[in-house]
């Protein structure tokens, strides 16, 4: 076990930390989305900035949220998005209700996706925010079953009569 | 640490969350290259069944079983400091 006290030292140098002004930029698609200027532990030898999985999930999350929301429609931001949220194309293709082979076709661009489907993703990702990818596709599998009930209930058209008229 | 108890603390740090688990700049630079994304790495190490120790690194092990978001294998390498905090060195495919 290493005796460096991860926290109060820089990974990269050992320098010292300080609290320093940072703005994360992320590469989404063709667009890189700049995230707005925050405070993080900075180096004060090297200026590398200490992040944590946590902190660069949630930069990843809100750079692909943006990029859809400013109507980026093109699979590399779709597939981004997904993977942002640790999500597979299946998984991805249950919580929209979708076939994941049309998840693909979107990611590749051998289909387009429309602007309903980009604010649904947008959703997932704010949802990603306080949940678990898995969490989230658990809930999306009980709500296609409660849509779809095994019992299949039967509508009866009554019969046709003729009516004398006048 | 037994590789049954780096597990532990692998999963046990995925649900603390909280900055459990710090990137190195050296990592960051490794998954932009790769083309990974956070969710690839918390996916593998969710998903991960084993922990072998790296023997020319004291502290170091790497995490595998697990899958990314493409459900391809990734292994994770980290390194567990003595405050309990993780560092997560690399992505291996």
């Amino acid at each position: 076990m290493k005796k460096d006290k991860h926290g109060d030292r820089c990974l990269e140098c050992g320098g010292q930390l300080e609290s320093g002004s940072y703005t994360h930029e992320e590469q989404v698609g063709r667009w890189k989305v700049s995230d707005g200027t925050g405070m993080r532990p900075k180096c004060t030898k090297c200026g590398e900035v200490s992040l944590s999985l946590d902190d660069l999930e949630a930069y990843q999350r809100r750079a692909a949220r943006t990029a859809l929301l400013e109507g980026k429609l093109e699979g590399d931001v779709l597939r981004y998005a997904r993977k942002s949220m640790g999500l597979t194309q299946k998984e991805l293709a249950v919580v929209l209700g979708y076939q994941p082979e049309r998840i693909s076709k979107w990611e590749t661009g051998a289909e387009r996706f429309d602007q309903s489907i980009a604010l649904a993703v947008a959703g997932i990702l704010f949802s990603a925010d306080s949940k678990k990818p898995s969490q989230m596709v658990a809930e999306a599998v009980r709500r296609t079953e409660e849509h779809e009930p095994e019992t299949v209930h039967t509508l009866r058209v009554p019969e046709p009569r003729l009516l004398k008229v006048g | 640490m037994t590789p049954q108890e780096v597990l532990a603390a692998v999963k046990e740090a995925l649900e603390r969350g909280n900055g459990a688990y710090a990137l190195s700049p050296h990592c960051r630079k490794q998954m932009k290259a790769r083309g990974f994304l956070a969710g690839d790495i918390t996916r593998a190490l969710t998903g991960a069944t084993n922990a072998t120790v790296d023997d020319e690194i004291p502290g170091r092990w790497r995490i595998s079983g697990g899958t990314d978001t493409e459900e391809e294998p990734l292994t994770v390498v980290i390194e567990i400091h003595s405050n309990g905090h993780i560092e997560i060195i690399t992505p291996l495919k």
